[in-house]
C-alpha cells in the first residue's frame, strides 16, 4: 500500500539540527515506523505553534506531510516532557548518551519496537529516579540494547572454549565479544581487560532483572567503573558510530 | 559538483564561495552569483570592501568576547555599566537582543556556543574558562545565565552553575513565560507551567 500523503505517529525526539533562520531538522524514533526525519519550519520563532514542542527527550504525537526530500512537520502534540531530566547535569548527560545509542542502533521502518520501548522506559525512570541510580540505569540500558540488537557480551561461558566460567576474576576481550577463561587467555594476542567476580555478578544480575530491581541494587563505585569500562569497549567495538555524549558524561564526574 | 556547465571560471568560483555561507544551497548560490554579475561595479566593490573591512577591523572583546571594533568593547569600557552583574549568553546576537530591551545595565559574557555532546561541542570549546578568570578578577554579585531554553542551553547553564558554586555568587536564569502575540492554546506544557508558577498580581 502506498504511503499516505499525511501520517501521524507517536515518537520520541532523538536529535535535532538547526537549519536556516528559524527552522530545524528533527530525528525521531517511532514505535511502528522506526527512525524518522522531519523538517520543522519556523520552530525556533517564539510565536510559532511548534515552539517548545520538539525538544530532546519529549514523547510526541506528530503529524508529518510527505515532502520531496524530507517530510514536513505539520502538527505536534506533547505526550510527555520529562522535565526533571533537564534539572540535573548527571541525569541529562546520561539521557543524552542513551539517546545517542538509540540513534546509532535504530533503523528506518518497522522492527524498532523493542528499542523504542526500552528507551521510553529508561527515560521515564531517569525522570523520576534518584541521582545515585543514574549509572545503574545506564548499565541496564546498555546491556538491554545490546541484547535487543543481538550483540550481548558473553559473561557465562568462555568465548574461546565454551566452558562454563568459574566464580573468580576473569579477563574480557572486546573483539572476542566476551570473557576468555584463564586457560585460553595465555594464547590470546588481543587486548584483555580485568573483570572482577563481583562485576560479573552485577552484570549478570542487571542483564536478567527488571529496571525496578536494578535501582534497588547497591553497587560499589569501583565495580560500576569497571562495568562501564567493559560495556563502553564492547559498544565501541561492535556498534557503528561514536558515542560522543559519553565523553561529556565522563567529564562532569 | 559542476553547477554551471557553461561557465567554469570566475562565476563557478563565486558560486562555490557563496555556497559555503550558512543557509545558502547550490541553487540560491547560483541565483546570488548571477545577481552579482548584473549589479554595477561600484555596488560590487562596496560589498567586497565591506566584507574585507569586517575581517580587518572586527575582533573579539578581550573581556566579554563580544564582536567589536574597539577592544575592550563599548559595553565593557563604559562607566555607566554595572560591572557586578554578568549576563552569560551563547552568541553575540543574543547581546543585541537583550540590549534592545533597555532593561539591563550590567555587562555580558559570550560563550560562542552551547554544550552539545551529540555534535561534539564540549565545555572546552566554549569561553567558560575566561568567565571563571573574570570571576576571580572582578567582584561579581550576580551571574545571569541567559543560554537558550533548550537541552543544550540547559546543559551549559547547569555546567556553569556547577563551576560557579565555589564563588558563592547569586546565579539566576531569565524567567520563562508566554511570548507576546502568541496563542495560549499553542503554548507547550513546560512554558505554560512556568508561566503559571511565575504569575504576578494584576
Amino acid at each position: 500500500m502506498a504511503k499516505p500523503r499525511i501520517y501521524t505517529t507517536t515518537a520520541l525526539v532523538l536529535k535535532y539540527r538547526n537549519y536556516g533562520e528559524a527552522d530545524r531538522f528533527v530525528t525521531l524514533l517511532s514505535r511502528n515506523l522506526g527512525q524518522l526525519q522531519g523538517f520543522a519550519k519556523g520552530v525556533r520563532r517564539s510565536t510559532s505553534k511548534l515552539t517548545g514542542h520538539l525538544e530532546l527527550f519529549y514523547k510526541v504525537r506528530i503529524t508529518l506531510a510527505v515532502g520531496r526530500n524530507t517530510d514536513v512537520v505539520t502538527e505536534v502534540q506533547i505526550l510527555k516532557t520529562l522535565g526533571k531530566i533537564n534539572n540535573n547535569l548527571d541525569t541529562m548527560s546520561c539521557a543524552l548518551t542513551i539517546m545517542e545509542l538509540a540513534l546509532n542502533i535504530s533503523t528506518e521502518g518497522p522492527g524498532n519496537e523493542n528499542i523504542y520501548d526500552l528507551l521510553d522506559q529508561t527515560l521515564n525512570r531517569l525522570n523520576i529516579t534518584d541521582e545515585s541510580n543514574v549509572d545503574k540505569l545506564l548499565t541496564y540500558y546498555q546491556l538491554n540494547i545490546l541484547f535487543i540488537s543481538g550483540l550481548s557480551p558473553e559473561f557465562k561461558e568462555c568465548v574461546e572454549c565454551g566452558s562454563v566460567l568459574k566464580q573468580q576474576d576473569q579477563l574480557y576481550s572486546a573483539p572476542a565479544g566476551g570473557i576468555i577463561c584463564p586457560k585460553c587467555a595465555p594464547k590470546q594476542t588481543r587486548s584483555l581487560v580485568n573483570l572482577s567476580v563481583n562485576a560479573i555478578k552485577v552484570l549478570r544480575f542487571i542483564g536478567n532483572s527488571d529496571v525496578e530491581d536494578v535501582e534497588q541494587l547497591s553497587v560499589p563505585k569501583n565495580v560500576v567503573s569497571q562495568i562501564n569500562d567493559v560495556l563502553n569497549r564492547h559498544i565501541d567495538h561492535h556498534i557503528d558510530g561514536k558515542v560522543r555524549s559519553r565523553a561529556f558524561l565522563k567529564g562532569i564526574k | 559538483m559542476n553547477l554551471n556547465s557553461t561557465n567554469n571560471g570566475p562565476i563557478e568560483r563565486l558560486v562555490s564561495e557563496l555556497h559555503k555561507l550558512p543557509g545558502i544551497g547550490p541553487k540560491t548560490a547560483q541565483r546570488l552569483a548571477y545577481y552579482l554579475v548584473r549589479i554595477s561595479k561600484d555596488d560590487a566593490s562596496q560589498l567586497a570592501d565591506a566584507i574585507h573591512t569586517v575581517k580587518e577591523k572586527i575582533d573579539f572583546c578581550s573581556e566579554c568576547f563580544d564582536i567589536t571594533e574597539n577592544n575592550p568593547c563599548s559595553i565593557c569600557a563604559s562607566d555607566n555599566r554595572d560591572k557586578t552583574r554578568i549576563c552569560v549568553v551563547e552568541e553575540p546576537l543574543d547581546i543585541r537582543a537583550v540590549e534592545k530591551t533597555r532593561s539591563y545595565i550590567g555587562t555580558y559574557h559570550v560563550l560562542h556556543g552551547a554544550i552539545s555532546p551529540m555534535n561534539d561541542v564540549g565545555p572546552d570549546d566554549l569561553r567558560i574558562d575566561a568567565l571563571l578568570k573574570r570571576m576571580k578578577l572582578l567582584e561579581v554579585e550576580e551571574i545571569i545565565i541567559a543560554t537558550n531554553p533548550n537541552v543544550e542551553g540547559e546543559a551549559t547553564a547547569l555546567y556553569i552553575q556547577r563551576l560557579l558554586e565555589p564563588f558563592k555568587v547569586k546565579i539566576t536564569r531569565p524567567a520563562r513565560g508566554l511570548p507576546v502575540g502568541g496563542d495560549l492554546e499553542y503554548a507547550d506544557e513546560i512554558t505554560l507551567s512556568r508561566a503559571m508558577e511565575g504569575r504576578q498580581a494584576f
